[in-house]
């Protein structure tokens, strides 16, 4: 906790701020909730690019992407709504 | 005596219509006087390469001849997919290596623990974002191999390129518009599994096509050549379609 207080000394000092220690840790939960964003982004391209090209090209093995396509999806969207709780 | 009297009937000579090629307007060989002009014969009977094939029904192979359980979306009902070709699997041997090193990376925090400065949820959500990142690495690259396909049918090449998650191109030529094909196997690797490009020099609006790091290339393209002669064969023997 030494070393937090210690960063948030630097960012303080940095961004001349008065106060507001919990400031550094306020801006990283935004930077990870974005990152998880962008990746939801990434899982909601997947999921419809794999419909799209199973549908230029059937194959027995389209049911299977297509779930996974999905679950990878729910799975992303879990982890931002964990992120967005835990931190 | 009677029979004489008999009165005689008219015959008639029929002549049979002859089917005309209708694109030299020559007659149609004898053989195929009594088939439809839209008529195939089985891809077997004129390649060397498929009869020797089984048919496969995996859907992750590189090199399907005969493929089950497959069609494209502007394939014809009568078009018949002959060759499905993918990149061989050893293309993947990079990223597979990238992952499992980058999977591991995480366990060196045990020895160097740069994420110290963190909180414990900071950390943990860090290493989540970490292997979420590994994830869509490994998913952007299985589906850029996986849906990057050629197809040989018994009328067209079809190149459907998967180059990444935002771009997709797909092109296709008929066996008619190919001029010229050449197989290269290039590098250890290559020589060593029997993988390398096909190049294919086509009169269509795509000039050339090309089967990247294909599986068996000089097979690929000796079948093409056998479709090629095939077209020939059907446009002399008069069965065109």
């Amino acid at each position: 906790m030494n070393s937090d207080g210690s960063i948030n000394d630097f960012l303080m000092q940095l961004f001349n701020l008065q106060s507001d220690v919990n400031l550094f840790w306020a801006v990283m939960k935004i930077l990870f909730l974005v990152a998880f964003f962008l990746y939801v982004l990434f899982s909601i391209v997947v999921v419809r690019q794999v419909f799209m090209m199973t549908q230029t090209f059937k194959t027995r093995a389209e049911g299977g992407l297509k779930i996974f396509a999905i679950v990878h999806l729910i799975f992303a969207v879990g982890v931002f709504m964990a992120a967005f709780l835990i931190l | 005596m009677a029979d004489s009297t008999k009165p005689k009937l008219k015959t008639h000579t029929v002549h049979k219509v002859v089917k005309r090629n209708p694109l030299t307007d020559d007659p149609v060989d004898p053989k195929y006087q009594d088939l439809p002009i839209d008529s195939k014969k089985p891809v077997e009977e004129y390649s060397e390469v498929l009869r020797r094939e089984v048919a496969c029904d995996n859907p992750y192979a590189s090199f399907a001849a005969k493929p089950s359980n497959i069609s494209f979306e502007s394939q014809d009902p009568d078009e018949r997919i002959l060759l499905l070709v993918r990149q061989h699997p050893i293309v993947n041997l990079r990223w597979i290596i990238v992952t499992l090193v980058l999977a591991l990376m995480p366990l060196g925090l045990v020895f160097v623990p740069v994420l110290d400065f963190f909180p414990a949820r900071f950390q943990t959500m860090s290493v989540i974002g970490w292997y979420l990142l590994i994830l869509g690495y490994v998913i952007e690259n299985f589906l850029s191999w996986f849906f990057r396909v050629n197809i040989v049918t018994d009328e067209r090449i079809i190149d459907i390129d998967f180059l990444s998650l935002l771009y997709k191109k797909i092109s296709a030529a008929k066996i008619d518009n190919i001029e010229d094909v050449s197989s290269n196997v290039a590098g250890f690797f290559g020589s060593l599994i029997n993988y390398g490009d096909v190049e294919i020099q086509t009169a269509a609006e795509q000039r050339e096509f090309n089967f990247e790091l294909v599986p068996q290339p000089e097979k690929v393209a000796r079948l093409i050549n056998e479709l090629m002669l095939e077209e020939e064969r059907e446009k002399i023997e008069g069965r065109v379609r």
